[in-house]
């Protein structure tokens, strides 16, 4: 089989994707623990009390549009908000009944260490940096957003009345900031540092230290250090989470790990597929060629057969008409004779 | 074997068909052009918590499913042997490449930035994304696809010798599409395995890309035999006898096969169920509506198929294979919409606008078009007297 | 529809049989979540007498009492009716029967009883119980138990003084061993709980068993006092139970004040100062003696030694005294005031879990043990043993403590805050003097200083905050805030935990800087 140049570069193309998957599969098996330095921020729901002043620093530094109510309006806490298209962050109020005043939780992205949204990417346009940050390229981004469906916060969002240059927005972690020594917007505006930056696993401690210290007061869990393989901003709460809508039941399992089975099988089919179906085919070619070649001898001999029929019953004929014609002769030369007998004696009598 | 050339008549432009088909492509229009220029938001009930709708749904995952005819009816007959079903393998290549033709066209509209698909190629790789494979293996398919219809329209052009050197690719082009196939199908499936928390736990499975896979061969069954069955009278004058004596068997011939793919599919659903121990789901309203799916458009089929081939009722068949079209419609709207984001209330949820559904009848048109085009000029129902070959 | 399928017989077979392994699948799904209406009812005993034979193979029954004794009695039908005679005349808690003896027995005991009963009721045409098994056993049953535990404190205890007319001998004895049987000694009082458990000790029996049995025999045999379940065990009801705002002190010859100290065979080892003790002034802070005594009337170092011993269950008295999680122990209730809403404004700043050093001193205030003899009988009160405070103790006139602060070190978007700094001492001073624990261990101003200039040594001129709190998020100090967090949390945790109203809003405390 002679194999065309373009055929070749289909199977290397192939080749090259799915090992390129595999072995990208292999490293996102959750052994990422994050960079070793990477920066964080912790949340403290019992501190927060809900003066949206990290909103506005939001909006502020990242030169969002404004808002359709001013952050100073506190009336908006009566419904629940997520992030849109101008706002990275919004803080919901609560009032579950295991808290005697409201407890307030802000949203924002997560940055998890092994981003869900990064797995999806299909062009690459999302990154965790060193930093901390899950940090998005809007340059390369084709707007599938595939990246909405798969992280598990419901944080990023889309410029749906963008025609032709829409993007996802979400939050930042204000990485230029960040990486000029300054502090995210949003904790540097909070009055009552219901924030902490700082690098992750001292904040880990922080937390853990804070719930030792005082421990009527938060619920003995950080939130986010494990969940989804772990974030970079976490949250410690004196509630249940669920009640301010951290849901509890994601699992630790990192997002890339949940599709990385699948994308390992890829090399598995492109490698076996072709030798079953190719031999397969061969199997059946060769099933065919038996049968044509049975088929063609079973026609030959009924053929022979026929054939040797028709010779004997000719044969036969031949002898039969040979014996009538003998017949006939002999009943003609006795019939002449018979007929030759009469004439004589009939001449005899006439005389 | 004599040849039927259509006689040539004078037939009016407004046939029923031509009048459907040209009301909507005049509200298509206008539609992609409010499209780009007012975005998404100005044509769609999308939004942040909903981001993909019936564009990825139904002309995406339905449109790929029911595309499958083309892998599953060329593999049958060039890998499996099956010569007797040879007059189907061009009506199912041409379905199966404007179907897949179609999902680009719909794609175009559903990405925010349509000029900037080839990126993932050229430009920057996301190489763990499920959704690259898929855009790999769809491109490279469609190729696939194109080279193995390129002998009808090549035929039709008169340019032999490219069709003969196209010709001799047959067996190579069938089994790398099975292996494209396989891989896109149930690619597909496994895009929503990075959602565990939004999908419902009783579509939700390890095993997406196995269901999706499996259900595509019985969508690609089902399709052919959707599709020989509504073109059977309008382009009867179109068919040449080889076609049209094989109306029934292939009928016996694919519905056997389809009675055993959803009887296994319905097994192995059974089977993912008790993997992830969901039962108690059943008695809830999601419930409920897998039954109806699993029971009324996957087991329910799969036993008319296998009633109809044993008893040799071809029209039971035929039924039998409208109502798997249907279910595979359903299973992956299920997938993309009504089970996921289960958790959120009502309030939140997805239904597309009419906008929405006009662009998805528009492209859905445009391929019936190509369609009717392509099958009254090209050798698709008959096969061209210059290339009568031995088969 | 079937027929659009094709007439074949088959088919139509084939359908109807599909939809009804679907029907069938949907409703013992359905069955198996579908939500029951239940009631919470204060009166449900659950009947799981059985589990003594072994595992239950069906689930207990939540038996509604009091609607059984309400409805039997409109059919003239008393306790007596269920619930037999022992053979010393009390009424055992048992149904129909004085013992468990073997499985089939008892079972039948009570079906044979409640279903035949309500069969009865049902024939005559009353509204009656269920009759068939799974109805009473239900896994998920119509009603469940709203019971509250029910608790006996000094107002309680007043009234049946009162209504017993003083004779203690009526509720309170003691096993005799000698006699082998129950006797009233004068002096050896204590509550209930002391003998009777939760489980059967010996032959001692059940606080339940005790409590149901004495309780309402004597109530109804006085018809005083509630019979029915709910009427004790009721949260409502419970509630609306009549209390006596100051009791007369139970008298049980407890002392007024004592000298804490260790148990008299550890007394030597013991170095410890002993903590004077006013025994009669605590005894209003709990609602029982079993708040402190809770397993028994006798001394704590009784069972609570220094090494500990397992009629303490091995909790040494250090701990028994000092263990900060504990309801019983001196320290515990102290935490537990701390949080009050007078307290809480800087407590709840504070780290929980650790006492400073001072409160030691403040109460191991006595002479030390090997003195304890000498001054046996010597005092007539506490003031005897006042706590030396080794540290200075300033008090501050009201001059010198400045009337308002202005806070504008970092005002930027704001104008500067003035704080009211005196009227917030004041404030915190009142508080602490209308609080008896608060005023024993604080009762100096400059303990108050430390409220907010924490983590200094206490003067006349105290750090101010910009002197520790400078930039946040320092990497080896990220516990602590920078001077924006410190000035808001300090202030605004204190207003919220005291609950003292803040104006709405940045500016109450701080206008906004116009232009």
């Amino acid at each position: 089989m002679t194999i065309s140049r373009r055929r070749f570069l289909e199977w290397v193309t192939a080749a090259g994707v799915g090992s390129a998957a595999a072995s990208t599969a292999k490293a996102a098996h959750g052994d990422f623990g994050g960079y070793p330095d990477s920066y964080g921020v912790l949340y403290d729901a019992t501190l927060c009390v809900g003066c949206r002043s990290c909103e506005a620093a939001c909006n502020e530094v990242n030169e969002l549009p404004s808002p359709d109510k001013p952050f100073a309006d506190l009336s908006v806490f009566d419904k629940k908000r997520r992030t849109d298209y101008r706002s990275y962050t919004v803080v919901n109020r609560y009032d579950p009944p295991e808290s005697k005043k409201p407890v307030y939780r802000k949203t924002q992205c997560n940055h998890c260490l092994e981003p869900a949204c990064a797995s999806a990417c299909f062009v690459g346009a999302f990154k965790k940096t060193p930093e901390g940050a899950v940090e998005y390229d809007a340059s390369v981004c084709v707007g599938c957003r595939y990246c909405i469906i798969a992280c598990p916060f419901n944080i990023p969002t889309y410029e749906y009345d963008e025609a032709l240059t829409p993007r996802v927005m979400k939050c930042t972690m204000c990485l230029p900031r960040v990486k000029e020594g300054k502090l995210p917007g949003c904790v540097e505006a909070c009055p009552v540092e219901a924030l902490t930056f700082g690098r992750r696993k001292d904040l880990i401690a922080v937390a853990h230290e804070r719930i030792r210290k005082y421990p009527g007061r938060y619920i003995d869990h950080v939130y986010g250090q494990h969940e989804m393989g772990g974030t970079s901003w976490m949250y410690i709460s004196g509630v249940p989470f669920t009640k301010i809508d951290l849901r509890t039941d994601l699992g630790s399992t990192p997002a890339p790990e949940m599709t990385s089975g699948a994308l390992a099988l890829v090399p598995m089919v492109i490698g076996l597929w072709p030798v079953l179906l190719g031999g397969i085919y061969k199997i059946t070619e060769r099933k065919e060629k038996i049968a044509l070649a049975e088929k063609n001898e079973s026609v030959a001999g009924a053929v022979a057969a026929a054939n040797e029929a028709a010779d004997n019953k000719a044969k036969a004929a031949t002898e039969r008409f040979k014996k009538d014609k003998e017949k006939a002769v002999e009943a003609a030369v006795k019939k002449t004779l018979a007929e030759a007998e009469k004439e004589k004696e009939k001449g005899k009598e006439g005389e | 074997m004599t040849d039927q050339v259509a006689p040539v008549e004078k037939k009016s432009f407004f046939t029923p068909f031509n009048i459907f088909a040209t009301i909507v492509i005049l509200i298509g229009i206008p539609l992609t052009i409010l499209r780009f220029t007012k975005g998404l938001g100005g044509v769609t009930n999308l939004d942040d918590t909903n981001p993909w709708g019936i564009w990825i749904g139904f002309d995406l995952l339905t449109g790929v499913a029911l595309a499958a005819g083309g892998y599953v009816t060329a593999a049958a007959v060039e890998v499996f042997g099956m010569k007797k079903y040879h007059a189907a393998v061009r009506p199912a290549i041409l379905t199966g490449f404007l179907g897949y033709s179609m999902v680009v066209f719909a794609l175009l509209y559903d990405v925010g930035r349509p000029w900037r698909l080839p990126y993932p190629f050229f430009v920057s790789q996301g190489v763990t994304s499920i959704m690259f494979e898929v855009g790999a293996c769809v491109a490279l398919y469609l190729t696939v696809l194109f080279l193995e219809f390129s002998p009808a329209a090549l035929e039709w052009l008169g340019l032999k010798k490219l069709r003969s050197w196209i010709v001799k690719l047959t067996i190579t082009l069938t089994i790398l599409g099975v292996m494209l196939s396989t891989l896109h199908q149930s690619s597909l499936g496994a895009m929503f395995l990075i959602a565990p928390s939004k999908l419902h736990p009783l579509w939700y499975s390890p095993y997406l890309p196995v269901f999706f896979f499996v259900s595509s061969i019985a969508a690609g069954l089902s399709m052919v035999l959707f599709e020989a069955t509504v073109t059977h009278k309008p382009f009867h004058n179109k068919m040449d006898e080889d076609h049209l004596a094989i109306y029934d068997n292939l009928a016996f011939g694919f519905g056997k096969a389809a009675s055993l793919v959803l009887g296994g599919y319905f097994a192995i659903k059974v089977f993912g169920i008790a993997l992830g121990n969901n039962w108690h789901y059943l008695g809830t309203g999601y419930g409920l509506w897998f039954m109806v799916e699993m029971f009324g458009f996957v087991l329910l089929p799969s036993l008319l198929f296998a009633i109809g081939t044993r008893e040799r009722n071809a029209g039971l068949i035929r039924k039998a294979a409208f109502i798997t079209v249907f279910g595979i419609f359903l299973n992956r709207i299920n997938i993309t919409l009504i089970c996921f984001n289960w958790h959120l209330p009502w309030s939140e949820r997805y239904f597309p606008n009419w906008m929405e559904i006009g662009i998805s009848v528009f492209v859905v048109t445009v391929g019936l078009v190509a369609y009717k085009f392509i099958v009254t000029r090209m050798p698709i129902f008959y096969e061209h007297p210059d290339y009568k070959e031995e088969h | 529809m079937l027929r659009l399928l094709g007439d074949s017989k088959r088919v139509q077979i084939i359908i109807a049989a599909v939809c009804l392994i679907m029907a069938v699948a949907l409703l013992s799904g359905c069955g198996a979540s579908e939500a029951v209406e239940q009631e919470a009812r204060a009166d449900i005993v659950t009947i799981d007498d059985m589990k003594v034979f072994g595992r239950l193979s069906r689930p207990a029954v939540n038996y509604p009492h009091d609607m059984h004794t309400e409805a039997l009695e409109a059919h003239d039908k008393g306790c007596a009716d269920c619930h037999l005679k022992d053979e010393r005349g009390a009424m055992s808690l048992k149904f129909m029967r004085l013992a468990d003896e073997d499985e089939k027995t008892t079972m039948q005991i009570y079906h044979d009883n409640c279903i035949e009963c309500h069969k009865a009721m049902i024939s005559d045409g009353f509204e009656a119980g269920p009759v068939v098994c799974g109805d009473c056993h239900s896994k998920e049953p119509e009603y469940t138990s709203s019971r509250q535990p029910m608790s006996y404190d000094y107002s309680l205890h007043y009234r049946h003084v009162v209504a017993s007319s003083d004779s203690c001998s009526l509720c309170h004895h003691v096993y005799d061993d000698q006699k082998k049987e129950l006797v009233y000694v004068k002096g050896e009082e204590s509550s209930c709980r002391d003998c009777h458990r939760e489980t059967r000790t010996d032959n001692v029996i059940t606080m339940r068993e005790a409590s149901h049995s004495a309780c309402i025999t004597c109530h109804i045999e006085r018809q005083k006092g509630f019979v029915e379940c709910a009427g004790c065990h009721d949260l409502e009801m419970q509630k609306s139970i009549e209390r006596v705002e100051n009791p007369a002190r139970i008298d049980r010859n407890q002392p007024d004040f004592i000298l804490v100290a260790a148990g008299e065979s550890d007394l030597e080892t013991s170095k410890m100062n002993t903590v004077p003790f006013d025994h009669r002034g605590h005894e209003g802070f709990t609602s029982s003696c079993r708040d402190c005594h809770h397993e028994t009337l006798k001394a704590c170092r009784e069972c609570h030694t220094l090494a500990g011993d397992s009629t303490g269950a091995g909790i040494t008295i250090q701990r028994a005294m000092h263990d900060m999680n504990s309801e019983h122990s001196c320290v515990g209730c102290h935490e537990v005031h701390k949080m009050d809403a007078g307290c809480s404004g800087c407590h709840s700043l504070m780290e929980q879990g650790r006492l400073s050093q001072h409160a030691c001193e403040i109460c191991h205030a006595g002479p030390e043990p090997d003195r304890l003899a000498a001054v046996k009988g010597k005092y007539k009160s506490l003031d005897a043993f006042r706590p030396k405070r080794s540290e200075v103790r300033l008090s501050f006139a009201s001059k010198d403590i400045p009337e308002e602060i202005t806070i504008g070190v970092i005002a930027d978007e704001y104008e500067p805050a003035r704080m009211p700094h005196r009227a917030i001492i004041d404030t915190l001073m009142n508080k602490i003097s209308g609080s008896r624990v608060a005023t024993h261990f604080h009762g100096h101003e400059d303990v108050v200083c430390e409220g907010c200039h924490h983590h200094s040594p206490v003067g006349h001129k105290p750090p101010l905050c910009e002197n520790c709190h400078g930039k946040p998020f320092d990497p080896n100090h990220l516990h602590m805030p920078g001077l924006f967090g410190a000035y808001h949390r300090q202030c605004m945790g204190c207003h919220e935990e005291m609950n003292i109203k803040l104006e709405k809003g940045c500016e109450g405390c701080h206008a906004k800087k116009q232009g």
